[in-house]
């Protein structure tokens, strides 16, 4: 049997959690200090009184009221507007504003009798208790706090509410305070580390009574529009295959392609070295998606607007106009100003918001910058699953170092490649002669001699070598490979 | 509602020990432990403090509000709220001589605050 689930609202962790968290239940979420409980915590608040009639109360045993509001003023995370609507309560408990004395026994019906208030005042269906670290720190009758704050979860959820407890990561344990004793139906862990000064932040389910879950750990980021984890959408592989073909802008490749041009949803990928004319090909492809009235997100990784519009006007590409109708959305984005989740969040984003057939990331090499290469290919796996479901056709351009098609595995994603073209430059008599060579192309008869690139002032052309011989030509020749 | 035990200040010798202390002792509803540290609280302010003190017992389950503005979170507490700075102390209060440094309560030279605990005069 599986538990009823309380959406959190946070995209991402509700699809490992296969809904939410565990409904009328305890959740533990725990981490360093700065990892994402607070952001969690009150996100889960606020989608449950904002989505789900499902008024929360807050208790901040190390913030102030005055804290929290001020942190959390802006929208999505408005606080004040819960509070004054009275979906969202909050409990300022300082355990440490003033000095506590213990004189003989006690019991914490004090902290019972404020949440039974603000729970009867809103009609609270969630809580929210951060971080219960305090209670344990300020007090030294251990026994007295392990039996209440037991008491105070069993009673929270016979009231029928769902219950987030945070807690700080402990040096043995999960926990400093061993809360994961107490709170065992569901246990979440954050983790922020920086690897070579870029932060990266994780999030792991480490048990889920009950339920199914996502076992890995997920990247997450935390930036205006909250927290998301990664994946986005689900992980699986079952997304319908288009038979359509679109062109790829390039009469003649669409030629080389069995003439009829790529797969639509299909993943095409361009790699070469520096100025082998991966760029312009790329632009190609967002002309012809805008001749077929089709809608394309450009990424443009290394150069800034004005310089690509300029470059390819040269080569009778009018991006602006295509821009100016609203059917090409260009993105120039430096990869160093962002970590790497923090990219593929934000292309995940404008992509529900703009909703592209068709979409580019020119060079997706530059994302090495930021990340390990399993990291970027874990993102770039994710990334493609995510858009062939939405049935996009992605084109990608890799700058590899060499002339070595092989090179391209300094990104490792040949694998999830449908359509693989490997452009080379080289210096022919002070004549730089281009060429493309299409390596593989599943699914389709394509023809995989090495073709001459040209460009002209109407775009490039491809023709066989052997017409306008410069060298030694041929077809499926290697100058140096 | 909060029970009002007011024990009378004349303020009868003006000196800096004349200022009129002032307690807040929270509770939920009638409890052994709530019982125990009015008692204890009245006899020791009742030695020490003898007409210069006051005390408010409030009860959670009648006022919520007062305790919000204390942050308690543990029953019974006792909240020193004059003279500042205020102090807090929870449990019954059954530690005398602890009650009465952790409060600050000054005690006269001539008893000590050790004699065994009788019952409030109050």
């Amino acid at each position: 049997m599986t538990v009823p689930k309380s959406p959190t609202g946070i995209a991402g962790l509700d699809e490992i959690t296969m809904g939410g968290l565990p409904g009328n239940r305890a959740t533990l979420v725990c981490g360093g200090p700065g990892c994402g409980k607070t952001l969690l915590s009150v996100t889960y608040l606020i989608h449950g009184a904002e989505y789900h009639g499902s008024p929360g109360v807050y208790v901040a045993f190390e913030q102030t009221t005055e804290e929290l509001l001020e942190d959390y003023s802006r929208a999505p995370f408005d606080l004040a507007s819960r509070v004054e609507a009275n979906d969202l309560a909050l409990v300022e408990l300082n355990l440490v504003s003033m000095e506590v004395a213990e004189v003989g026994d006690y019991d914490l019906n004090g902290l019972f009798a404020q949440i039974d208030a603000a729970i009867k005042r809103i009609g609270a269906r969630r809580i929210v208790l951060d971080s219960v670290d305090s209670l344990f720190a300020g007090l030294k009758r251990q026994d007295v706090v392990r039996a209440e704050f037991s008491r105070l979860l069993r009673w929270l959820k016979a009231k029928g509410l769902t219950v987030v407890v945070t807690g700080e990561r402990g040096e043995s344990s999960l926990t400093r305070h061993g809360l994961e004793e107490y709170v065992a139906d569901c246990v979440i862990f954050l983790d922020n580390r920086v690897e070579e000064q870029i932060s990266t932040r994780r999030l792991r389910i480490i048990k889920y009574r009950g339920s199914a879950h996502g076992d890995n750990e997920f990247p997450f980021v935390i930036d205006e529009h909250g927290l998301s984890v990664l994946p986005v959408t689900s992980l699986g592989l079952d997304y319908s295959v288009s038979d359509e073909r679109i062109s790829t802008g390039i009469l003649d490749l669409d030629e080389m392609l069995g003439g009829r041009g790529v797969y639509r949803a299909s993943t095409i990928l361009m790699s070469g070295s520096a100025g082998t004319g991966k760029s312009s090909m790329a632009a190609h492809f967002a002309m012809g998606s805008c001749d077929r009235s089709e809608r394309c997100l450009y990424y443009a990784m290394e150069e800034a607007l004005s310089q690509i519009e300029r470059n390819m006007a040269s080569i009778g590409i009018h991006l602006k106009q295509a821009r100016q109708s609203g059917l090409l959305e260009i993105i120039a984005n430096r990869p160093t100003l962002q970590g790497l989740e923090t990219h593929l969040i934000d292309i995940q984003r404008r992509m529900e918001e703009f909703k592209p057939d068709l979409i580019i990331i020119d060079p997706v090499s530059s994302m090495t910058v930021i990340g390990s290469h399993i990291q970027v290919r874990a993102m770039l796996t994710r990334l493609i699953n995510f858009m062939k479901m939405k049935n996009i056709t992605v084109v990608l351009t890799s700058l590899t170092g060499t002339e070595d098609p092989d090179d391209t595995s300094e990104v490792g994603i040949s694998s999830l490649i449908d359509t693989w073209m490997v452009l080379t430059n080289a210096n022919k008599n002070g004549r730089q002669v281009r060429s493309l060579q299409i390596i593989k192309s599943r699914g389709m008869a394509h023809v995989d001699d090495r073709m001459l690139l040209t460009f002209t002032r109407e775009g490039l052309r491809l023709e066989r070598y052997s017409l306008p011989p410069t060298d030694s030509s041929g077809s499926g020749e290697h100058h140096e490979s | 509602m909060s029970h009002d035990r007011q024990a009378s200040a004349d303020q009868e010798s003006p000196a800096p020990e004349s200022v009129c202390w002032h307690f807040r002792l929270y509770v939920t509803g009638v409890t052994p432990a709530g019982e125990a540290a009015l008692e204890n609280l009245k006899s020791a302010c009742d030695e020490f403090l003898e007409g210069r003190y006051t005390l408010d017992v409030i009860d959670l389950f009648e006022d919520i509000s007062q305790a919000e503005a204390d942050h308690i979170f543990a029953i019974p507490t006792v909240v020193r709220v004059v003279p500042m700075p205020r102090k807090k102390v929870i449990g019954d209060l059954s530690d005398r001589v602890k009650l009465i440094a952790a409060m600050g309560i000054p005690t006269s030279t001539k008893r000590s605050p050790i004699r065994d605990v009788g019952p409030g005069e109050g």
